[in-house]
């Protein structure tokens, strides 16, 4: 695989181990530099004694240094990649792993296979049931006591929540923990999240409201097949767990890394990997957590290809994934090139929103499209003049258009309350995620 | 229906209830609304209402004017420079985007078209600090202002282009007004007659500065006649070229008035020897039109008399050259006889702003001679003034002076095209920070970074290995490798553009 100059800043941890890297992609400061198709290394000599050895997985893509930097790539592993574009002469091209290399990537292989068979505990199975009716008790007594509340909101009316929009919520959100029903946690936290300071606050109020509504209605109903009862209580709060994802059948194909986000809520980081299938179309986000500044187990760079296997977490739509066993394939190829854009998603999103109206994002690839800037807005529009909601900030949405130079580009991203959030975009020569910009 | 369910809610179903009526009969029984229960019946309607709208999303055209980019006829930055240029940008170092700006200038070179905006938000958000950015912003900037009327800054070219004097901005059209004035001023003039008719006062003053360029006979019929303008701002800026130039009423009427308040006369000295001396004559009064001329008839300050005041002013006014001549004496003696008069301290303000406006680089070496006056060092060659700073920085370590203005040295020999300092004014200036840290602030330090010659690296590396608890050395320390930090930023930045 060879990376290009901007795979390698996306992958560098910030700018300042980009510029450290750039300079230690000399080959006067490497002591040695060897590649092989699944990994690359090298010693770097730094200002200790002892040369720093340095190795990256090429396949999915790692790095290991025995070097003090807490950040993940350090410098050096930075650096080796620079070298390996700027000098690949210097790298001796080698048959056979270096047996330390080699012993990491086994590790590697090994960690990720035995998380996927992971051996089954001795289980208490009466305990267990135990405890399983009476997190049931406490999510039932939760639901009706929120049902209770969201009914007493809509007596006596909403018109005063403006003036209270800190604490209005804040009662039955804490109930809601204590019920161990952490989805309608999040989803009375999108509605505190709600602008009320602009117009239309109440549309996008009430409708988030009866959306809960409809769900712990669904919730009480127990004559749904058992597919919707299991997705309804993970939209509740049950997890499934990771080792139960990874036994079912692996879905394989050759994936985009079609964007990637981060949100960060006190010490919890929140990343989100989306994917895209390049021949089954199909889309996966894996969601990781990473809690008080602990490093990223995997890295990937938006708009390269991976080929690997993807496990999906049981739903009717399924998006949630697992990604198990891949290698990092090829760059972005030019596949990409069919036009009415929006009228398309409008049709297919129509169409999701049957399957499952339960969908919050609802992710899409449009082509061909432009951003346009309309009425102090921000529209998405087509080559056929379609237009849709951009929900974007001003500045981001500028920088795009200053990206296109007025062409047609292509964007991933996903529609969230009647309005598309763009995560990636590109065009045949650049893909940018918009966590960059 | 939409309208009456967001009633509903907002006022409550206890005082506002709609009737559901057009939900289609047999889905309001599946979903179970209209069951006596208000609230859930509410409820469930504004789900399903939520759900269809979403679902159901009209697909909507829009035929709009799309605005043609033109295409870009520079090349942008490369990726090295690109990603100091980022960093600086939202790091908001000025320092360091002042150097990239220099070096993107020299090499002709433009901001790449995706980082435009974030440029554009910096100079919108930081009240146009960063203005001198935009001129790197290419046809992608221009194109963007097109499309968004927040945009609303002045944009210069870095290349030199001809340009329409009638719709370019009024700060651009002085510049180019300027330029006209120096090449062909009688062409020049026609045009700031043309558009100075349209102009407010502030603006017409300004233009009326133009014709001192270049000042010839010819130009005086038309600064004299705007001694008529309506205008007093007008008529001051007119005033102020006419008294400096001879052949015009006005510059004949200060000479007059100076004869008349002084004369240089010849004394008996020490028994056999003679001496020139400057006489004053008080009570002389000013003529009117020395009056509207600017000159100030009564001093306001104490123990000075109105005819020293009177020349004070005539001397800022008018080309020392020219006063010497009134006076039928040479400049050096002129210098001489004035700084012998219990008054040369009050006068040699006034002679400054004279060797500064007129570029007078004798008046300034005779000036330096009595004082040190760093505004005025930066007037003589390149060489001899380095030589003013060498001596003035050696008399103030000498003497350990602590509040000698480094910081206004450093200004004065900063260039705009970034040429390190000479070295042994350097050697100077790390030994006067080594005697006093807090000379120059923490910023000045930064700045001092893109000036300072990398063959004194080891002066600085020296200074930043020194072990010392004292508080004052700690700070000098930590200023110094932030001085490091920006000379590797600018060796990086000169290895890579």
């Amino acid at each position: 695989l060879n990376f290009s100059e901007d795979q390698i800043r996306q992958l560098s941890p910030d700018e300042s181990s980009t510029k450290a890297g750039l300079q230690l992609a000399t080959p006067a400061k490497w002591v040695n530099a060897h590649k092989h198709e699944k990994a690359l290394w090298g010693a770097c000599q730094g200002s200790g004694k002892e040369p720093y050895s340095t190795m990256i997985d090429l396949q999915s893509i790692a790095f290991k240094c025995n070097c003090p930097s807490r950040k993940f790539p350090c410098k050096h592993g930075v650096g080796l990649l620079f070298l390996s574009l700027k000098y690949p002469n210097h790298f001796k091209a080698e048959t056979e792993l270096d047996s330390i290399v080699s012993d990491w990537l086994n590790k590697r292989d090994q960690k990720t296979q035995t998380a996927a068979a992971k051996p089954d505990k001795p289980i208490d199975e009466k305990a267990q049931q135990k405890r399983a009716e009476q997190r049931v008790q406490k999510v039932n007594a939760g639901v009706k006591e929120l049902e209770v509340w969201m009914k007493d909101l809509v007596r006596t009316g909403i018109q005063q929540i403006p003036n209270n929009i800190y604490s209005f919520a804040a009662n039955i959100k804490a109930r809601m923990v204590d019920a161990q029903a952490t989805g309608l946690v999040g989803k009375l936290k999108d509605i505190e999240a709600i602008d009320f300071y602009k117009s239309g606050w109440e549309e996008k109020f009430i409708s988030k409201l009866s959306k809960i509504y409809l769900l712990i209605k669904a919730y009480e109903n127990t004559s749904l097949s058992e597919q919707w009862q299991s997705e309804i209580k993970q939209l509740i709060g049950w997890n499934t767990p990771k080792e139960e994802v990874l036994n079912t059948k692996p879905f394989n194909d050759n994936w985009l890394i079609a964007g990637i986000e981060k949100t960060q809520v006190d010490q919890l980081l929140t990343e989100k990997i989306w994917l895209y299938g390049i021949h089954s179309k199909q889309f996966a986000c894996q969601m990781n957590f990473y809690a008080n500044n602990q490093l990223p187990q995997q890295l990937f760079i938006p708009g390269s290809i991976i080929k690997g296997d993807v496990h999906f977490y049981p739903a009717i739509f399924p998006i949630r994934c697992i990604l198990n066993q891949y290698v990092t394939e090829s760059n972005l190829p030019d596949i990409f090139n069919e036009s009415g854009a929006i009228e398309a998603m409008l049709n297919t999103q129509a169409d999701r929103l049957t399957l499952n109206p339960f969908i919050e994002q609802s992710p899409f690839v449009l082509t061909q499209v432009y951003v346009h800037f309309y009425n102090h807005g921000f529209l998405l529009k087509d080559k056929n003049h379609s237009v849709f909601n951009l929900k974007i900030m001003p500045e981001k949405a500028w920088t795009i258009i200053a990206f296109s130079q007025g062409a047609p580009i292509n964007v991933f991203g996903y529609i969230q309350d009647d309005a598309f959030i763009i995560v990636s975009f590109w065009n045949q020569f650049h893909f940018y995620n918009m966590l960059d910009l | 229906m939409k309208k009456e369910l967001i009633k509903a809610c907002l006022l409550g179903t206890q005082r506002y209830m709609p009737e559901l009526t057009d939900m289609p009969g047999p889905l309001a029984d599946v979903i179970g609304i209209n069951n006596g229960d208000n609230e859930a019946s509410l409820l469930t309607a504004a789900a399903f209402y939520s759900l269809m709208q979403s679902a159901g999303t009209p697909e909507i055209k829009l035929l709009s004017v799309e605005y043609e980019l033109v295409a870009e006829n520079l090349p942008h930055v490369n990726k090295q420079i690109e990603s100091f240029l980022l960093a600086a940008l939202k790091q908001k170092e000025d320092i360091v985007l002042q150097y990239l700006c220099y070096k993107m200038g020299v090499a002709k070179q433009i901001i790449p078209a995706i980082w435009v905006p974030t440029v554009f938000s910096l100079v919108k958000n930081e009240r146009k600090q960063f203005q001198y950015l935009l001129s790197f912003c290419g046809s992608t900037g221009k194109w963007l202002q097109k499309q968004n009327p927040e945009y609303n800054f002045e944009i210069n070219d870095i290349d030199t282009i001809e340009e329409d004097l009638e719709i370019v901005t009024f700060e651009r059209r002085m510049v180019l007004l300027e330029e006209k004035r120096k090449k062909a001023p009688g062409e020049a003039n026609e045009l700031i007659s043309r558009f100075m008719q349209n102009e407010p006062a502030d603006k017409r003053a300004l233009m009326t500065t133009l014709l001192g360029i270049n000042y010839s006979e010819q130009d005086t019929v038309l600064v004299t006649s705007l001694l008529n303008d309506k205008s007093k701002k007008v008529r001051e800026a007119a005033y102020a070229i006419l008294r400096q130039f001879p052949g015009n009423p006005v510059f004949d009427t200060f000479m007059q008035h100076l004869s008349a308040i002084a004369e240089v006369v010849e004394e008996r000295h020490l028994l056999i020897s003679k001496k020139q001396v400057l006489k004053m004559k008080s009570g002389v009064k000013p003529e009117k039109i020395l009056i509207e001329a600017g000159l100030v008839e009564i001093c306001s300050e104490k123990n000075i008399n109105d005819e020293w005041y009177h020349l004070a002013q005539i001397l800022s006014f008018v080309p020392f050259k020219r006063i010497a001549e009134a006076l039928k004496v040479n400049e050096l003696n002129l210098f001489n006889i004035l700084s012998d008069q219990s008054y040369f301290n009050f006068l040699a303000p006034y002679l400054a702003i004279s060797a500064e406006k007129f570029e007078d680089v004798p008046l300034v070496r005779l000036l330096l001679k009595k004082q040190i006056i760093f505004g005025l060092i930066a007037l003589l060659p390149k060489q001899e003034a380095d030589q003013f700073y060498l001596n003035a920085l050696s008399a103030a370590l000498q003497n350990k002076e602590t509040n000698f203005n480094l910081t206004q040295l450093l200004r004065s020999n900063y260039t705009e095209t970034f040429q390190p300092l000479d070295e042994q004014l350097c050697k100077k200036i790390l030994a006067f920070l080594k005697m006093h840290p807090y000379g120059i602030s923490a910023q000045e330090y930064k700045l001092l970074g893109f000036y300072f010659p990398a063959s004194l690296e080891y002066e600085l590396d020296n200074l930043t290995n020194l072990n010392s608890d004292e508080y004052a050395l700690i700070y000098l320390k930590n200023q110094l490798l932030e001085l490091k930090r920006y000379l590797e930023i600018k060796k990086s930045i000169n290895i890579s553009i």
